[in-house]
């Protein structure tokens, strides 16, 4: 699942190594993460909340990486299309939160709780890596 | 300066107080608190967000520029530190929107 994950981002465009893994890492925490979520809750509000908020700051994530890749390679005829993309990735962010956490009143701790799997999949990777260079050092 | 600062001062109080006399026949949804509380926060939120995305951005730009080889690894920490500062920006836009319609303060 991984590998395919990896091979179908790296096709559509996602040419960074790293950036491509991170957001490889954060979509199976999203998808684990959420079916955990819906089996514990029995498909309830809290679960639906949870994989709401994990499948938008995937979305967010996904978009992030895009622009952070494109804006260290990019020619400036492409800046203009990177800032507008980057506008329309936080107003569709901020739609989805109202809808959300107003308009459809889920719990506001599952969709944080959703929401920070970007945060955990961030800091597992940073330590695997850390893990992985101080053992390289050692050797 | 200062007469700047009395301007913005004077227009948050009457604006404040015209809200609470509106919101006694029941016509406002948001309290008026909670909604210049939610726009200062937001404010100094995005604030906070821009200075830090921008010093980041910079940063890996002139990193990018002085040695083109290391780009790579600069994108990756880019990436990350982008992320970091963001969520921030939408963690104060949860509490925003909380304040603002959830009302867990009545």
């Amino acid at each position: 699942m991984r590998e395919w994950i990896g091979r179908f981002l790296a096709r559509i465009g996602f040419h960074h190594p790293e950036g491509r893994t991170l957001l490889r890492d954060q979509i199976m925490m999203a998808l684990v993460t959420s079916l955990a979520a819906l089996v514990l809750s029995q498909g309830g509000t809290w679960g639906v909340a949870w994989t709401c908020g994990a499948a938008l700051i995937t979305v967010n994530f996904w978009w992030m990486v895009r622009f952070a890749q494109g804006l260290l390679a990019s020619t400036a005829g492409a800046v203009g299309g990177s800032f507008f993309r980057f506008f329309v990735r936080l107003g569709i962010t901020g739609v989805g939160l109202y809808l959300m956490i107003v308009e459809a009143g889920w719990p506001v701790w599952a969709t944080l709780g959703g929401m920070s799997t970007v945060m955990v999949t961030i800091l597992v990777w940073g330590a695997l890596k850390r893990a992985g260079s101080n053992s390289a050092k050692e050797a | 300066m200062r007469k700047n600062l009395l301007v913005v001062l004077n227009t948050i109080a009457m604006l404040g107080l015209a809200s609470m006399a509106f919101a006694a026949d029941g016509a406002s949804s948001v309290g008026p608190m909670a909604a210049i509380g939610s726009a200062i926060g937001m404010g100094l939120a995005a604030l906070g967000c821009g200075i830090g995305q921008g010093i980041g951005v910079k940063g890996a730009c002139e990193g990018m520029a002085r040695n083109p080889e290391i780009g790579g690894k600069l994108t990756t920490t880019l990436i990350l530190g982008l992320a970091f500062i963001e969520s921030l920006a939408i963690y104060a836009l949860v509490v925003c929107l909380i304040l603002m319609f959830v009302k867990p303060l009545g």
